[in-house]
């Protein structure tokens, strides 16, 4: 999961263009870091660019944080490996 | 709330259709020019101001109802506040298929974002739908510029309008005038390119100032 906040952390200071040390994993992206939601959307394709995946946002609950999208990040990974070793031993 | 703005819309629906003819004149050179442009696959986003919504509207209508003219092919982007759902409910009763974007929940929001970018629709949407009124925001320039998009400005006017206290600044026609729709250069965002919020606000001036000049044309002088 530490490999994923770190991603996150980083795209998401990119989009704000602050320094990635003013960016932390507990922080609210509306409340806290004042991100709107075409920035929040920008990020996400972002890392579903940084990843290969399509991260669904269809339960969005805790997408509102620095964590639950790194979260969302790390779900749709393991599901894409899953997939990829279904796959492969099929 | 949501039955409320349903039963609006669908009334204000049935003004529209009901409404004495009214004469809606489009300068579409620059929407030809657009059509031209648009031989390459390019989301088109069709932007204007909030006051001009409601004439746009009645306009969208009657150029498909009463005339061989019609205005671009898009689906216009409502969000859930009640004056949203009302302005969805009409275009909806009219014939018109628009799409919701969820303002209340941020992560919702998102998401429904998400979905119209990766759609690739083309949309219709007012930039400055929550003020300030008059100016583009940089997001919906983030927005344009992620979904590579072909932007084509657009403005209507009447000679005579009402403005009803409403939270959104609106115009409304007065009954019999008629209402010129008019359409900037488009303006096109390549992968990588930035767009500048005075680039659409300029667009967005000219359109409004041909729509001025088309209205004050003598021909256009109510009965």
């Amino acid at each position: 999961m530490l490999d994923e906040v770190e991603t996150v952390l980083e795209v998401l200071a990119t989009e704000l263009k602050v320094p990635m040390s003013r960016v932390r994993s507990a922080q609210s992206l509306r409340n806290d870091l004042g991100m709107d939601s075409i920035s929040a959307a920008n990020a996400l394709f972002t890392l579903e660019e940084i990843y290969g995946v399509e991260l669904p946002l269809e339960s969005a609950d805790g997408v509102d944080t620095v964590s639950g999208i790194a979260a969302v990040v790390r779900r749709a990974v393991e599901r894409r490996s899953g997939v990829d070793g279904a796959r492969r031993s099929g | 709330m949501k039955a409320a703005a349903r039963v609006l819309g669908v009334a204000l629906a049935a003004g529209v259709r009901t409404a004495r003819p009214s004469e809606v004149v489009f300068l579409r050179d620059a929407f030809d020019t657009a059509g031209f442009a648009r031989s390459e696959p390019q989301v088109l986003i069709v932007c204007y101001w909030i006051e001009d919504a409601f004439l746009l509207i009645l306009a969208d209508y009657w150029l498909r109802t009463r005339s061989q003219e019609k205005l671009p092919e898009f689906q216009p982007i409502c969000d859930d506040t009640f004056g949203g759902s009302v302005t969805k409910s009409l275009l909806e009763a009219l014939g018109r298929k628009a799409a919701t974007l969820r303002r209340h929940k941020s992560a919702e929001r998102i998401a429904d974002l998400q979905q119209i970018i990766r759609s690739r629709t083309s949309i219709g949407i007012a930039v400055d739908g929550h003020g300030p009124y008059g100016r583009v925001g940089a997001s919906f320039c983030r927005f344009a510029e992620r979904c590579s998009a072909l932007i084509i400005p657009i403005a209507a006017r009447a000679r005579f309008c009402l403005t009803p206290r409403l939270r959104a600044r609106i115009a409304v026609p007065a009954p019999r005038i008629p209402v010129a729709v008019a359409v900037a250069a488009p303006i096109s965002v390549r992968p990588g390119e930035s767009l500048s919020p005075d680039a659409v606000e300029s667009g967005l001036w000219a359109a409004r100032r041909s729509a001025v000049e088309l209205t004050q044309a003598p021909r256009l002088s109510p009965e």
